[in-house]
């Protein structure tokens, strides 16, 4: 005769781990941050690296980064999700910030806006924070004139180590110029972290915002074909080229040309038309052309400089100062404008608009709120304050 | 239920994705000793009963010693509704001699009722008390019906979502282990979620 096993059978409102893993892997991470004071043992499993991992899984977002910056109020980073919803708001230490460099990391960069050397790099998910220090390599103590110009930070993709890169002018004149300088910093040494020189850039780079960006541990900067007319060799400058540097070997490779049909043109309005973005994993030059459209050109091979055109988005108004920011599973297009974030579906070629109050600087987060660790811990001098 | 295309044409030997289907019975037994009958068709939606079926075990019945009678009803309920539901999408599929406007037109609007229709199901089926939950997602892991068990996953979900620390001790039956300093430090670490 069969036995009546009950035990096993009703779960007597007691569930095993597993379940209740399958159970909170569902909930958003603010929620589960707040579970992890229920008890020792929920403590412990919403902070295990691979619940974490599996959340992410499960909510694979981006997140969209703003950060408010009134002249004389320390900045508010805001991390939305894609319906303009406030997930998670962070009030940092520092005056008149402005975010740079904000994409598909799990750290966000602010700089001050009138003294851009100053930056701290954060985790929004523990609030440490990095500042990064000014003082210059010591390869380049000697120099006397030494402005910072461009600067951009990313992760090497083999090691995981985040480093930032910067471009520095010794000399502040147009036309041809002195051969600028480079400096590398591995935030991962933390209270060691120090730049370190390394061989300039082939041609002069730009510093403003979305003229370079990093995809796959290599930083591109657009080469500054506004100002200057020559590279360090003595070539003219091509405009809508890149130079290119590799995070992880620290050495510049070769200039990377833009797009034929892109290349022409007044250089000063293509300047402006212009900006780096990195989607679905590729090198995108986005190229607002004469403000009617907007293309999309993804690098395809680096070397041969092949370009493929994949996105045209129409439209005067609708496009107007809109910056891509990623593009999602379903297909469509995130972009930031003054005001909102525009979900654009590239089949219908409609907008789904959210309003956005902080949209001047805008990034993206694909890291997880719920994770513990952190590749840097914070400096005591700098406190970072939650907020809601 | 409106009687759809699908459903005129189910009888006939159409080539149907997936080889043929027996119209076999197979009996689960519960834990309390009750029989159920479920086509195999249905029943394979439990990997667990279909590799006991592929075993060859099924031919007394199965029994189930971990899923109780009132729970194994609504599992079965479950299968009864998804399998047919894979059915007829996979018959959709097969028929490309229907390549008509209209009859897509139909086969789309039956889909899209079809989808609906089993979207209300699902959320009625859930819509149970907690301990009844909790032995659903019991039963769906044993028997790996992972639609199922995602199901009620995600209802539970939704109604824990909005809950405070002391209502999640009580609907799990947790007791708060920390020390105060503990708990604090918890609420302090944590402090952008409990600040609303």
């Amino acid at each position: 005769m069969q036995q009546k096993v009950r035990v096993a059978a009703s779960s007597n409102g007691v569930l095993p781990e597993d379940m209740l893993r399958h159970i909170l892997v569902r909930l958003p991470a603010k929620t589960l941050c707040l579970f992890r004071a229920v008890s020792r043992s929920w403590r412990s499993l919403l902070s295990d690296p691979l619940f974490v991992a599996a959340h992410k899984s499960h909510h694979p977002g981006p997140l969209i980064v703003t950060c408010s910056g009134e002249s004389f109020e320390r900045g508010t980073i805001e991390i939305l999700d894609l319906s303009g919803h406030v997930v998670k708001r962070i009030a940092t230490s520092m005056k008149n910030a402005r975010l740079e460099c904000t994409r598909h990391l799990d750290l966000i960069c602010v700089a001050r806006n009138e003294h851009r050397s100053t930056r701290h790099v954060i985790n929004p998910a523990t609030g440490d924070t990095f500042a990064l220090p000014s003082r210059s390599a010591k390869e380049h103590a000697h120099v006397k004139k030494f402005f910072p110009q461009s600067f951009d930070f990313g992760q090497v993709v083999s090691t995981g180590e985040y480093k930032a890169l910067r471009c520095v002018s010794i000399d502040d004149s147009y036309g041809e110029c002195s051969p600028m300088l480079c400096e590398v910093i591995t935030l991962d040494d933390g209270r060691h972290a120090r730049w370190r020189g390394k061989q300039g850039p082939p041609a002069p780079v730009t510093s403003n915002r979305n003229k370079s960006v990093v995809v796959n541990g290599v930083v591109y900067f657009l080469v500054d074909f506004l100002n200057k007319y020559f590279t360090f060799c003595g070539d003219h400058v091509k405009p809508g080229s890149m130079a290119s540097f590799n995070l992880e070997t620290e050495e510049w490779m070769g200039i990377v040309q833009g797009p034929m049909p892109v290349c022409n043109g007044g250089y000063f309005s293509l300047f402006m038309e212009l900006s780096l973005v990195c989607l679905d994993g590729f090198l995108v030059m986005a190229h607002n052309s004469e403000y009617s459209s907007l293309d999309l050109w993804f690098l395809m091979d680096a070397e041969e400089s092949v370009w493929n055109k994949r996105y045209s988005i129409d439209g005067q108004h609708e496009i107007l100062f809109a910056q891509p920011l990623e593009i999602l599973s379903d297909g469509r297009i995130v972009l930031s404008a003054p005001g909102r974030l525009r979900l654009y579906n590239p089949i219908t070629k409609t907008f789904t608009d959210f309003e956005m109050r902080n949209s001047t600087f805008v990034g993206t987060y694909t890291g997880s709120l719920l994770s513990t660790e952190s590749t840097f811990t914070s400096e005591v001098s700098v406190v970072l304050v939650h907020l809601q | 239920m409106a009687a759809t295309p699908a459903d005129a044409s189910s009888s006939s030997s159409e080539a149907v994705v997936g080889g043929e289907k027996s119209n076999k019975m197979i009996t689960l037994i519960s834990s309390d000793g009750e029989s159920f009958e479920a086509t195999e068709e249905a029943a394979k939606m439990s990997v667990t009963i279909k590799h006991m079926i592929e075993d060859g075990c099924a031919d007394d019945g199965i029994p189930l010693p971990n899923v109780p009678a009132k729970i194994l009803s609504m599992v079965i309920e479950y299968c009864n509704k998804h399998a047919a539901d894979a059915d007829d999408t996979n018959k959709h599929v097969a028929d490309p001699a229907d390549a008509d406007e209209d009859d897509d037109n139909n086969n789309n609007n039956a889909s899209a009722g079809e989808k609906e229709d089993l979207k209300s199901f699902d959320a009625s089926l859930v819509a149970v008390d907690q301990a009844t939950l909790f032995d659903i997602i019991l039963a769906a892991n044993f028997l790996s019906i992972k639609g199922l068990l995602d199901l009620a996953c995600q209802k539970v979900a939704d109604d824990i979502k909005d809950k405070s620390v002391e209502e999640v001790r009580e609907i799990f039956k947790i007791e708060n282990d920390f020390t105060k300093e503990e708990e604090e430090a918890v609420r302090k670490e944590n402090a952008w979620a409990f600040n609303e």
